[in-house]
């Protein structure tokens, strides 16, 4: 390589480490908080046993992790400089100790996550907790977890479950969601529900509680593209669409839970015959008559019996049918 | 020797040093469980649909290793059964994380279906019907074949995160997917009016997903990209069943072909950033996202069509042999947060996303192969609805914009006001319908003055705004429309999809949570929701929704806790129908006992009871008891504006009644051993109009169905017992 050469290679690369220090900033080289000298785990073990070794049993007390507040400060990196308050002889709030309980009073709850944010914002799990429907409800971070530990993900579980016997002794993650969403609960008892009680899908699997750009925090970019990830073999292309379908999965479906089959949001055919009326059969009611065992005696219609009007459309998602087979979705 | 092996592997996996390992600190524990159940049912699907409650043992594990450098879990639950799940997961601190799973997801459908086909599980469907000369199956169905419907879905997967360059890192994630089963299939023998067949169709599924992500990641900015494929694969293209509605020759000579579903390739590429610490505290959030779903299939150039009980081939004359699937979607968003003033936060958020469809666009044909005539009505002209011997796929795009801005101000450090607005607009391209407009504001109050309680109160109004193209006509004015409003466009001109349709949308929320004293946490919410949809002929007109939910939990979990919570919903749904023959220049026309205007009102209420309590009766001695109780009463109610039309109401849709109860004790033998002891008792009882009465056979006018018992019968009484020794150490 000639030394012009080289030159001109040595410019390209300052200026790309210049462009890339421009983008990334200065932050990186900053180095970290100084450890303030306070009561540490062996001072505050006297009084808080119980926390102060559940502290150093979880992640937050490993030494050998450079991030954790036991190389940041230990107590103090969460509930503030403690020297007033051993000086004082303890008690509660005594002696400006921070306490990020969500039953403590003296802190917002933006306060509190605040705490935890001052280690965690560059957790890329975290990146839109400010645009997150959480952050705006007054949630923080000590609302669903237990900062001192207890299982792998410090989910702080503290009813007991109400649900029936389920095979999985995992951390149920949906009770602590469902300490403020009452009504998803009540969804996720009915008879058809994805196996979140059971332990096989968290409410994390579709959303993101830690924040998100898209609505409801779900963990991607639209609710049909979340559905298809697990349930690919509605992505299509289809020859045949089906509107609605190509739309939004929730017109039809809740994904928390029904009383109808398939998570359907109303039953079949009156899902159907909301937007269906006119063409062919739709519009017809489909009374008690149309049971198989109808009132008046009347021939029952097997556009009602059974799987109503899923007995023929059994494509619904989409046909890739020819003709008018995959026009109407029965092929 | 066996610390030292632990060690070893463990390492190994972790793809580090042996001496890194050898400090780890091992606990955990090792479980047994024996299970036996009494089960009183004949179709207890919904019992164990995702639990494999089979009587048997099965065994569990909780190994942890962890040292101030390392940590690694090896979790593992009903090993051996159909809802295996196992999980080893670890770290090296600052360096690396991974996790490595098999999760295995049993859902069971319906047991005991019987089908007179023979075949289920494949993708061949047949019957014996020709030996006796009636190319008819057998109605008797004490022959029929007995099967499951039930889907197994296993899963394999792992990820790996290198932190180690921290801020920069890297994360890769793979599973796979095998999905085997049956699942219930209807078809039609002719259409439309035919008579239905209920056919077990086999699944067999790959799913493969692969991911990659770079990123950048600081306290106040963070970039990444990601990139992600998944490949879908049905092992059976279509399901080859012999039609029973075909009694001429053709029945032993030609199948019909159902499609399954089609093979999928997706790729996608997201891009993110953040940036913090902008002017007014502001937080800026981008993202962009860019997939592609493709596939490719052949177009079938035959297939059936039934007159009468006489089948034909029928040549589908496709413009095109391949259907190239391209589905393209793009999504731009954005969010900016800001700290306008010091007790004044916003938020302005923008979303944009895009559907392009470039799929083949297909147009048919179908004529009788043997005589050239055109056979089937394929589609129906927009505007004059008259049947049309051509039909041609419809490419569905979209375009889709959201913005809105959310405004906090903290009137005091206990009192929150907030409110905002959000609009959206949906562009799309069809023959009825083109375009929405969302509207909607709300309001929020949140008051936390008083020590003891927290409540707030929400309210929300949107507006939708759609553009139908085939007119909009005023609510019908019963028993005929006024003059000059009737038309000559098509009747589908009336109907207004409910999704789509112009509405008034008012939401009250109002929640009150409160803690009086400690270890004693209060709740309560109402939620009030009203949709009214405007100028419906034909359609959905409103549906309402009161939901109540009342919480309680009281008890100090070292000594004894109990939580309570009881909950009630009701829903309305209320549309608008028409049963007669469609007709715009006459509709409504004069009213009989086949022809006539009717409403439905679909009811549903919904009571949920539970209670749990934690009892740590010694410090030995646990005891731990669930109970949930509910109740569904489903109606629907009919009237019409015709004398002579007498529709009877539905006393029960989708009724049901569930209880379970479970309660189990704990006792810690020694400091390894503890036992658990535990019984469940579970009662379902459904009740519905469509499903009492389950006729495998039943007849509709002269159409004979044949059904194969899909859900039906799923009462259920069932009886579970458990023991389980746990060693840990």
């Amino acid at each position: 390589m000639s030394d012009r050469s080289h030159c001109r290679l040595v410019r390209v690369l300052t200026l790309l480490v210049g462009a890339l220090l421009v983008v990334v900033g200065v932050d990186t080289l900053s180095p970290q908080l100084a450890t303030a000298q306070a009561p540490g785990p062996e001072v505050c073990k006297a009084c808080h046993s119980a926390y102060a070794e559940s502290y150093e049993a979880s992640i937050h007390g490993k030494k050998g992790h450079p991030k954790v507040p036991a190389n940041n400060g230990e107590c103090a990196a969460c509930h503030g400089d403690g020297s007033a308050h051993v000086k004082a002889g303890g008690g509660r709030g005594v002696g400006g100790i921070v306490n990020p309980s969500p039953r403590s009073k003296s802190l917002t709850p933006e306060a509190r996550a605040n705490i935890c944010l001052s280690c965690h914002s560059d957790n890329r799990h975290l990146a839109f907790w400010d645009s997150g429907r959480h952050r705006k409800n007054d949630v923080s971070c000590t609302n669903c977890h237990s900062t001192h530990g207890g299982n792998p993900s410090l989910l702080n579980v503290q009813n007991p479950p109400i649900r029936p016997f389920e095979t999985t002794s995992q951390v149920p993650q949906q009770e602590i969601c469902f300490t403020c969403h009452r009504d998803i609960r009540a969804l996720v008892n009915r008879p058809s529900h994805h196996p979140i009680p059971e332990g096989k899908i968290k409410c994390s699997s579709c959303h993101n509680p830690h924040g998100a750009l898209s609505p409801a925090m779900v963990n991607n970019e639209s609710i049909n593209q979340l559905c298809t990830s697990c349930h690919a073999d509605k992505r299509g292309p289809f020859m045949f669409e089906h509107p609605p379908v190509e739309q939004n999965c929730l017109i039809c479906h809740n994904p928390h839970g029904s009383r109808s089959v398939k998570l359907l949001n109303e039953k079949v055919p009156n899902l159907c015959q909301d937007c269906h009326d006119a063409a062919q059969h739709p519009g017809s009611a489909y009374d008690l008559t149309e049971a198989f065992k109808g009132a008046g005696g009347t021939a029952p219609s097997n556009r009602f019996f059974a799987r109503g009007c899923l007995n023929c459309h059994n494509q619904i998602h989409g046909s890739n049918a020819p003709a008018s087979r995959g026009r109407r979705f029965v092929r | 020797m066996k610390r030292t092996a632990i060690s070893l592997l463990v390492a190994g996996l972790f793809v580090s040093t042996p001496d890194a390992y050898a400090q780890l600190k091992y606990s955990g524990s090792a479980s047994w469980t024996v299970i036996g159940s009494d089960v009183n049912s004949q179709n207890p699907f919904r019992l164990d649909e995702y639990r494999d409650l089979s009587g048997g043992a099965t065994a569990g594990m909780d190994l942890k290793g962890d040292s101030d450098t390392h940590r690694f879990t090896l979790f593992g639950e009903n090993i051996g059964r159909d809802d295996q799940y196992i999980e080893f997961r670890g770290a090296r601190y600052g360096d690396y994380k991974f996790s490595l799973y098999n999760n295995n997801i049993i859902h069971h459908l319906t047991y005991g279906a019987i089908t007179p086909f023979s075949g289920a599980g494949n993708s061949n469907l047949t019957f014996p019907g020709a030996l006796d000369g009636t190319f008819k199956p057998s109605l008797d169905t004490s022959i029929w074949t007995p099967f499951d419907y039930s889907i197994k879905h296993e899963n394999y997967g792992g990820t790996y995160e290198w932190l180690r360059t921290a801020p920069y890192y890297i994360r890769v994630t793979g599973n796979q997917k095998e999905t085997k089963g049956i699942r219930p299939l209807g078809s039609p023998g002719t259409s439309p009016g035919g008579p239905n067949y209920e056919l077990p169709a086999v699944v067999d599924y790959t799913t493969l997903d692969a991911s990659a992500e770079v990123g950048y990641a600081t306290k106040t900015r963070q970039f990444s990209a990601n990139i992600s494929w998944s490949k879908f694969q049905d092992h059976n293209d279509f399901m080859n069943w012999r039609n029973p509605s075909i009694q001429n020759a053709l029945s032993t000579t030609t199948t019909e072909r159902t499609t399954l579903a089609a093979d999928n390739d997706l790729w996608k590429l997201s891009l993110n950033a953040l940036w913090k610490q902008l002017p007014l505290n502001s937080v800026l959030g981008l993202r962009g996202t860019y997939s592609q779903l493709t596939n490719n299939l052949p177009v079938s150039s035959t297939g059936t069509a039934v007159t009468g009980t006489t089948g034909q081939i029928v040549n589908t004359n496709s413009s095109s042999g391949t259907f190239n699937g391209e589905v393209i979607n793009e999504s731009l968003s954005a969010s900016l947060t800001s700290q306008l003033a010091r007790t004044l936060d916003s938020r302005l958020y923008w979303n944009w996303a895009r559907k392009e469809n470039n799929s083949t666009q297909i147009v048919f044909r179908p004529v009788n192969a043997s005589t050239g005539a055109s056979t089937q009505t394929c589609d129906l002209n927009p505007t004059t609805a008259a049947p049309l011997t051509t039909c041609t796929t419809e490419l569905l795009h979209y375009t889709k914009n959201q913005f809105g801005v959310d405004l906090q101000w903290r009137m005091t450090p206990v009192q929150k006001l907030s409110g905002g607005w959000d609009y959206t607009d949906t562009k799309t391209e069809r023959i009825d319908f083109d375009e929405t407009k969302d509207n909607s504001v709300y309001v929020e109050y949140k008051n936390s003055a008083f020590d003891a309680a927290t409540w707030k109160i929400k309210y929300r109004y949107l507006q939708r705004r759609s553009d139908f193209l085939l007119g909009d006509l005023q609510p019908i004015q019963t028993p005929a429309l006024p003059t000059g409003q009737q038309s000559t466009l098509i009747f589908e001109k009336y109907l207004k999809r409910f999704d789509l349709n112009d509405n008034n949308q008012q939401l009250l929320k109002l929640a009150i949570d409160s803690s009086p004293q400690p270890f004693l946490d209060l709740g309560a919410e109402v939620i009030l929701k009203k949709n009214d949809y405007q100028n419906v002929v034909l359609g959905r007109t409103e549906d309402t929704r009161g939901e109540l939910y009342l919480s309680a939990s009281h008890g100090d979990p070292k000594r004894f806790r109990v939580t309570v919570f009881a909950d009630y919903e009701q829903t309305e749904y209320d549309s608008t129908h028409y049963q007669g023959t469609p007709n715009a220049a006459t509709f409504p026309a004069a009213v009989n006992a086949t022809t006539f205007l009717w409403t439905g009102k679909v009811k549903d209420k919904n009571y949920v009871l539970g209670l749990a309590a934690d009892w740590p009766a010694t410090e030995r001695l646990k005891f731990t008891g669930a109970l949930i109780w509910q109740e569904t009463d489903g109606t629907v109610d009919f009237s019409a504006n015709s004398a002579q039309a007498v529709l009877i109401p539905i006393p029960a849709y989708d009724s049901f009644h569930k209880t379970a109860l479970n309660l189990k004790g704990t006792y810690l033998v020694d400091k390894n051993v503890e036992v658990t002891l535990g019984a469940a008792y579970e009662r379902y009882t459904f009740d519905d109009a469509q499903m009492n009465g389950y006729v495998y056979t039943p007849v509709t006018g002269t159409n004979q169905n044949l059904l194969s018992g899909a859900y039906a019968n799923p009462d259920y009484r069932a009886l579970i017992g458990y023991f389980t020794l746990t060693y840990k150490f």
